[in-house]
């Protein structure tokens, strides 16, 4: 559990520099959705299951489908 | 590197090193270390009869406190409505525009975002109904219910969701779900307990009729989610899709 805890938490960290570094705000929307499911299996192994079903949801579908909504919306005008 | 450089990498070790002396001292995950989490945890089950003991913070301990937490969706959704309205010249242009029309989804899409919406609903469905028994609940179901409209529009577009979740049914539901949690916990109040305190029959723990109140809160709380969530989603689509509300 210790080993699957650490490697979750280097994903995480990964991921979120990942985000950050990533310049395309339509590939950082997927770098987000990868960084939110990350994150909802790093809060199921630090046994929070309540949290992670919430989070599974909202960061890895929702969050980036607004983004990719409004992404489409400013594109649309600039362009 | 320049000066800014310096001073931000400076900024980032400063920040890392205050967050990692916090974390350092937290209490490793399943350490029930204070006396509140050994009281709750040795007596919430016997004294609530929910095999869920989050639920019973939320939804009977914590009280109105729980009021915020469950208003701040709906207080973001609002915001979202207001921002997202179209204004009388915006309207006039939409309705003018020629409709833009969004290139169907292609058959590989419509087929997963059919799986998927399958399976968002049911487990919406299941998280809000178990919520006092397993982990889950009102919230965790709404955003499952927000996901599954997610992928009605991405298995059929506008049209899709727009059969869905016709005219204002989505914030209906939200407005509904929240004025019902409120009205629950006004109940306790009125019957002279604490706010949220339990008033129903409470059953035999594990069973899908037990915990009294609980399962109410939940099932309420996920129809002002579900609404939210679907409200936004909508309101982004409609944007994004550039057709005005009823353009």
């Amino acid at each position: 559990m210790t080993a699957l805890r650490a490697i979750l938490l280097v994903a995480v960290a990964g991921l979120g520099v990942g985000a950050v570094a990533t310049r395309d705000p339509a590939r950082q929307v997927f770098v987000l959705g990868a960084l939110g499911l990350a994150l909802a299996a790093l809060f199921r192994a630090l046994e929070a299951p309540d949290v992670a079903l919430s989070q599974i949801v909202v960061g890895a579908a929702i969050t980036p489908a607004l983004f990719v909504l409004a992404l489409a919306k400013v594109r649309r005008r600039g362009g | 590197m320049t000066r800014r450089d310096a001073a931000a990498a400076g900024a980032v070790v400063a920040l890392g090193a205050v967050v990692l002396a916090g974390l350092a001292g937290l209490p490793a995950p399943g350490d029930a270390r204070s006396a509140m989490a050994a009281l709750i945890a040795s007596t919430a089950v016997q004294a609530r009869h929910a095999t869920d003991v989050v639920a019973t913070v939320t939804f009977d301990y914590r009280g109105f406190d729980t009021i915020g937490e469950e208003l701040m969706l709906l207080a973001a959704s609002v915001g979202v409505e207001l921002l997202l309205r179209p204004l009388r010249d915006e309207a006039l242009k939409l309705r003018r525009a020629a409709r833009i029309v969004a290139p169907s989804p292609s058959a590989a899409t419509r087929w997963s975002a059919r799986q998927a919406g399958v399976l968002a609903l049911v487990l919406g469905v299941a998280l809000a109904a178990h919520g006092h028994v397993s982990p889950g609940g009102g919230f965790q179901a709404g955003v499952a219910l927000g996901a599954a409209t997610l992928c009605v529009y991405l298995a059929s577009h506008l049209p899709g969701l727009r059969a869905v979740v016709p005219d204002h049914h989505a914030a209906i539901a939200e407005g509904a779900g929240a004025a019902a949690f409120v009205l629950l916990g006004g109940v306790s109040v009125a019957t002279g307990g604490a706010y949220l305190e339990n008033v129903l029959p409470l059953g035999t723990p594990g069973r899908l009729l037990s915990a009294g109140t609980i399962p109410v809160a939940n099932l309420a709380v996920a129809l002002a989610v579900g609404g939210s969530f679907a409200t936004v989603l909508k309101e982004f689509v409609e944007q994004a899709v550039g057709e005005g509300r009823g353009g």
